[in-house]
């Protein structure tokens, strides 16, 4: 697993979540191995991993809705044993928003809000906020995938949480959707506020979370900030030129010239990574005034910072994709 | 491992923090889950529904009974007498008999109530706003007996007077049922009734938990009850004193089987304690997955 130190310590903060060695078995089968992971207050964090890398059975075990077969783990503060003590503080949405079909939105909402004790009047409220207010009087089972996951979030905003945690929260969700909900969860981090959401959508992930937990097979891959993940990838020269023909000469000629080129047929381009010491300008003119003076034009010239797709896909494949 | 760019996450004990008593916490899990469960059945279609239902079978099995009223014989298995109906407690009587009659229909409906928050994921929803397994099943549960005894309030007095104009014209006497004690047969029956559901539906809560599947519940339930309860209880003198489905009918509808009331009810709090105990540890033991 990889670590993070960006910075030196500066204040000592305790964890909204902490996981230590939780590991969940269904038979012969290790679901979730080992994993361990922290995360800090008022943060969006991102769980990402592969389809059955074990990120809603993770999500399950926090929520006391499955119980781990070894390890430990807190939630605010308080230990997993006691479910009861911390979900009062806790707002959750895990795989598919699971309510009554023959109910309406509204009826939905009073019936979790009767069980959870909290204030009916925030019901307007929370359907306001993820765009439902003009379809709470409908019948659940009506409702579009999209209007059904907005709900289920309506539902884990209901008490107010300290802690908001959001399996998949953009399924079925038009990219509009998407771009709101994305924004929604963005505004829900405050001081008081820590938001867990796991999703595929790494592009999303990305752009929201600033603390990411990366599994993969059920082990932690990587824990820590996101600028530390995505930081920690590498800048690259990117050189395309105007014919596919001249690619291979093009990176031999790089590659005598101290450049460690690297040529994407597919894409017909060549890459060269960039050494942090690098200053990119330079190294772009040096490798157009290369190509010029053999006659190789240029169609385009950039630099490309290693996306959190890319760094992610590098990490569970091994750099094999 | 894990630090963020300007802290560390500090080593805090396990469990160590407690968090302040929330106020949504308050209030028992067993009342808010039946708070709940009550903003579900008291909804106005609901309710009317249930009226249609509950005077559809109130009007018809009064109807079945006093039609069928035998002037002579009764005993187990069979229809009340016009002796019988005459009593002060005539114009109720069919109440216990009609129940009795939907006991199936009864028991399908608790088990496929209790296996839906299953297959549905319901359940695990509930659980994120009130954590507490048990109370929160039983808080349902509770809520949707008392539901049924008032449906079955409601289908007495529809019984009384369905009864009351029927009656005459088999030749019952109705002039006893206006009397008190005809009031104090009516509470007795009443009872008989409430028992018969409460009954009904913890065995019911207990095949809908260890199912956690409408048609397997139901499917199990309806071979038990039908073929088995029945067609062994034909053939075995015993299965009447040991059978649930058999004891219940014994409870709600005394003298339609050999068993007392008493004994009936003896064995079916045994049962039914048996059944609370299974139902708490499979929920307690069992993840919430789906």
């Amino acid at each position: 697993m990889h670590t993070v130190h960006d910075e030196p310590v500066t204040e000592t903060v305790t964890p909204v979540i902490r996981v230590d060695a939780l590991t969940k078995r269904f038979g012969s089968r290790t679901a979730v191995d080992a994993l361990s992971f922290e995360v800090p207050p008022g943060v969006v964090a991102g769980f990402i991993g592969p389809n059955g890398a074990g990120k809603t059975t993770t999500l399950a075990m926090l929520l006391g809705l499955v119980q781990p077969s070894s390890g430990r783990a807190s939630v605010l503060g308080v230990d997993l044993a006691h479910p009861d003590r911390y979900l009062p503080s806790v707002g959750a949405l895990i795989e598919t928003p699971a309510l009554y079909p023959g109910l309406t939105g509204i009826e939905n909402l009073r019936v979790l809000a009767a069980l959870g004790r909290h204030d009916t009047a925030r019901i307007p409220v929370v359907l306001d906020l993820v765009g439902l207010s003009a379809r709470g009087g409908d019948r659940f089972g009506t409702y579009s995938l999209g209007m059904k996951q907005r709900l289920g979030i309506a539902a884990a905003l209901l008490g107010d949480p300290q802690l908001l945690v959001l399996d998949e929260p953009t399924n079925g969700l038009d990219p509009v959707g998407i771009r709101e909900i994305r924004d929604l969860i963005g505004s829900l981090a405050t001081e008081r506020r820590t938001v867990l959401v796991s999703s595929h959508l790494l592009g999303e992930v990305e752009q929201i979370c600033d603390h990411l937990v990366v599994i993969e097979s059920g082990a932690g891959v990587y824990s820590g900030p996101t600028s530390g993940f995505v930081g920690s990838g590498e800048r690259l020269l990117v050189v395309a030129p105007e014919h596919d023909a001249d690619l291979d000469a093009l990176c031999r000629l790089l590659t005598a010239d101290r450049f460690d080129a690297e040529v994407e047929h597919a894409s017909g381009r060549l890459v060269v990574p960039l050494a942090a010491e690098d200053d990119a300008r330079r190294t772009a003119a040096a490798v157009n005034r290369l190509a010029h003076a053999h006659g190789i034009v240029l169609a385009a010239l950039g630099t490309e910072q290693e996306r959190l797709e890319d760094r992610y896909l590098a990490l569970v494949t091994g750099g094999d994709r | 491992m894990t630090t963020t760019t300007t802290a560390t996450t500090a080593s805090a004990p396990f469990g160590s923090t407690g968090l302040p008593s929330p106020h949504r916490a308050r209030g028992s899990a067993l009342a808010r889950s039946g708070a709940g469960e009550a903003v579900k059945v008291l909804r106005r279609r609901f309710v009317l529904v249930t009226l249609a239902v509950v005077v559809a079978i109130a009007v018809g099995g009064t109807a079945l009974s006093i039609v069928g009223a035998q002037t002579t014989g009764g005993g187990p298995g069979s229809f009340l007498t016009v002796a019988e109906l005459s009593d002060a407690g005539g114009g109720t009587a069919v109440l216990g008999q009609t129940a009795a009659f939907t006991y199936v229909f009864l028991l399908a409906v608790f088990i496929a109530a209790v296996a839906q928050e299953f297959t549905r994921g319901t359940f695990r929803t509930m659980l994120l706003h009130q954590p507490a397994r048990t109370p929160l099943l039983w808080g349902k549960v509770g809520v949707l007996i008392g539901y049924a005894v008032a449906a079955a309030f409601v289908a007495e007095v529809v019984c009384w007077f369905t009864a009351r104009l029927i009656a005459p014209s088999q030749g019952i006497d109705t002039s006893a049922w206006t009397s008190i004690d005809a009031l104090g047969a009516a509470a007795g029956d009443l009872g008989r009734v409430g028992l018969f559901i409460a009954g009904t539906a913890v065995f019911a809560t207990m095949i809908g938990v260890l199912a956690r599947s409408v048609p397997i519940g139901v499917g199990a339930a309806l071979v038990w009850s039908g073929p088995i309860e029945n067609i062994v209880g034909d053939n075995w003198s015993g299965a009447e004193r040991w059978f649930p489905g058999l004891l219940l009918r014994s409870v709600v509808a005394p003298g339609s089987t050999s068993t007392s009331t008493g004994r009936a009810l003896v064995t079916l709090g045994a049962y039914a304690l048996i059944a609370v105990g299974v139902t708490a540890v499979a929920l307690r033991r069992r993840d919430v997955t789906s």
